[in-house]
């Protein structure tokens, strides 16, 4: 098999980034900024910002952060299985998602994926 | 000769974010510059012609572990003890030591053997299933057991940090 | 004839040289994106102000078409600025990143193929095909998957706690629904037995489309892209009355116009990809040009999208997170392992070649 479909994504990301780049930054030749103290201000509907905007967050992200990565694991293995499902072992991969949807069970009985 | 220039380039920008990740005080932009460096990564991997290994590295690193990255720092933007702080300020010159050794002999053996990226042959995902579901078999059954572990292993963590968390700090 | 000659000179030229081959497979399928989105754009805006009984879209300039010349020349001529607390260097170059990501997806969505059979045979048509290579859904998701990230650092540069929040609930929606989405495409590849996405498209010509061998799949596939798009019922991530617009609230200008555009980009490439891994792709009983077909098939599956997004309210966040972790995973993964089966009863029933 040829090595040509990388030239091909370089080609997309190349052109993809020069015309992001250009309509994002060509314009601005054109245009004089007249920053003003409320302009710059962020968004908080009208009313003057209170404290940082870098707050802090609920620890429930991390638990969907920490159960994503393990499942990401155990579906990026899957894709191997499903092309070769013919000739090859499938107990691995039942074991992998039978892990992953009891891992799910556990979560999910002991209430972790709860959103309160 | 255009793919070897590209590579190079890769190679350039891969050193350049290892040695900004390593520099920048700010957490998040390490996180950003880390980013590049696993992007950087997976295209390595597209060079040496296995893009099955390229996609899985962007999906799984790229995508995954830099976002638990960013939420651990942004969950846990609290001030540390100024005193933790000066501890860790001291070990700072030795991780810049140890990180320009590293890099030092990466340059090292990179220069004992500069070779083309091209040439390796191509690695179909029917090679990848055979060699993972029928070769190595034994890694996946480890493989399983390891994340069943990992993730009944990261809960307890979580809900400590919970019950801590609860009544003293909000969160949105 | 004299153009003809150097038009046809130019061809040769172009053909020989791979770079200038896939630059050209790349702006074919920008200018196809590009007419997609446009297309998008007037169906959503139009659509949804005729559900909702909105004036603007459907009323200035005829049929409502210059409502979008509006909006770009808005856009264009519309003072830059970046917030005093944003984070300069990421806050500009997130947009950028986010079109390019995109952009890049379209890379595995075989428009080349269905463009280059549109001229004479004299021309090998697989030479200016760049989709057609093996793991390219692999590539396409790839790239797909990077938005979480793009939504967290856009999020965090822009220094509003809206964009943060909005940020942070982004993320969290698109990584709950990336591992279902990923467990039904993976279906289709164990049915036709291949990551290629040309290969998947030629593999339902001899078999009943995959939307009715995996249905499941499916069903699955589409809420999942529905909450990839962040589209309603799973847009809250940019619930207007709680977050203003979400992680976006603080681009304006170019900024926002790409981030937009980068948002339709990813709504037409999710579209094809679902037409090209479900329904058939490029293929149609009549004898209309395989390009028209596979636009045709992705212009409809997005007013559907549009439709579901007029039509239905929000859903809360728990019960979107539910969704996504308590019945697609366990739906997808447990369809995952029985599709084998199906392939082997279909095959032998000549429903799958």
């Amino acid at each position: 098999m040829a090595f040509v479909e990388n030239i091909a994504i370089l080609m997309f990301l190349f052109l993809g980034g020069a015309l992001g780049f250009a309509a994002e930054f060509i314009p601005r030749l054109f245009t004089k900024p007249r920053p003003t103290p409320e302009k710059l201000a962020p968004f908080e509907s009208g009313e003057d910002p209170v404290g940082t905007a870098r707050i802090r967050f609920r620890i429930q992200y991390y638990i969907y952060a920490v159960a994503f990565v393990a499942f990401d694991i155990v579906v990026a293995l899957a894709i191997p299985w499903a092309v070769g499902w013919g000739y090859v072992y499938w107990t691995p991969i039942i074991l992998l998602l039978a892990v992953m949807l009891a891992v799910v069970g556990y979560y999910s009985a002991k209430g972790d994926l709860e959103w309160i | 000769m255009i793919v070897d220039v590209a590579y190079y380039i890769i190679v350039l920008v891969t050193l350049l974010s290892v040695v900004g990740f390593v520099v920048t005080k700010d957490i998040v932009r390490a996180a950003g510059l880390l980013l590049v460096v696993l992007a950087c990564v997976a295209a390595a991997f597209a060079f040496m012609n296995s893009l099955l290994l390229a996609m899985i590295q962007l999906m799984v690193y790229a995508g995954a572990v830099i976002v638990i990255f960013l939420f651990g720092v942004m969950l846990t933007r609290r001030e540390a003890p100024t005193s933790r702080l000066r501890q860790l300020a001291s070990y700072e010159n030795l991780t810049y030591l140890v990180f320009a050794a590293l890099l030092f002999l990466l340059i090292l053996r990179a220069s004992a053997g500069l070779t083309s990226p091209l040439g390796y042959a191509y690695v179909s995902p029917q090679l990848v299933a055979t060699s993972l579901y029928v070769q190595l078999r034994g890694v996946v059954y480890a493989l399983a057991a390891l994340i069943g572990a990992s993730s009944i292993g990261a809960i307890y963590v979580v809900r400590k940090e919970k019950k801590q968390s609860d009544g003293t700090r909000g969160g949105v | 004839m004299n153009t003809q000659i150097t038009l046809t000179g130019i061809i040769v030229f172009i053909e020989r040289n791979v770079y200038l081959r896939f630059l050209l497979v790349a702006i074919v399928a920008f200018i196809i994106v590009s007419i997609g989105s446009l297309i998008e754009l007037y169906i959503e805006r139009k659509f949804w102000a005729r559900i909702m009984s909105r004036y603007g879209p459907t009323e200035v300039g005829k049929f409502g078409t210059l409502q979008l010349i509006a909006d770009a020349v808005k856009f264009l001529v519309k003072e830059d600025f970046s917030p005093a607390a944003a984070d300069k260097t990421i806050y500009n170059l997130v947009p950028v990143f986010s079109v390019t990501v995109s952009f890049a997806s379209l890379l595995a969505i075989p428009f080349d193929y269905t463009v280059a059979s549109l001229f004479p045979s004299s021309l090998h048509p697989l030479t200016f095909v760049a989709s057609n290579f093996d793991p390219s859904l692999l590539v396409a998701f790839g790239f797909f998957a990077l938005e979480p990230l793009i939504v967290l650092f856009g999020g965090w540069a822009a220094g509003g706690k809206y964009t943060l929040i909005g940020g942070f609930r982004s993320a969290a929606q698109l990584i709950s629904y990336e591992i279902p989405l990923v467990l039904s495409f993976l279906s289709v590849v164990v049915l036709a037995q291949s990551l290629n996405l040309f290969q998947i498209i030629q593999t339902q010509a001899h078999s009943w489309p995959f939307a009715v061998l995996a249905f499941p799949a499916f069903i699955t596939f589409t809420v999942a892209l529905l909450a990839e798009l962040e589209r309603t019922p799973f847009d809250l991530t940019e619930a207007d009355t709680e977050l203003v617009s979400g992680w976006n609230t603080e681009y304006g200008g170019t900024k926002f116009l790409l981030v937009y555009l980068s948002e339709y980009i990813r709504a037409f490439a999710g579209s094809a990809i679902l037409v090209s891994l479900f329904l058939g792709g490029w293929l149609g009983p009549a004898p209309i040009p395989p390009l028209i077909w596979l636009f045709l098939k992705t212009i409809i599956v997005f007013t559907v999208l549009v439709w579901i997004r007029a039509a239905y309210p929000r859903v809360r966040i728990d019960q979107m997170l539910a969704l996504g972790w308590r019945i697609l995973i366990p739906v997808s993964a447990v369809w995952l392992i029985l599709t084998p089966f199906v392939a082997h009863v279909a095959m032998m029933h000549g429903a799958l070649a």
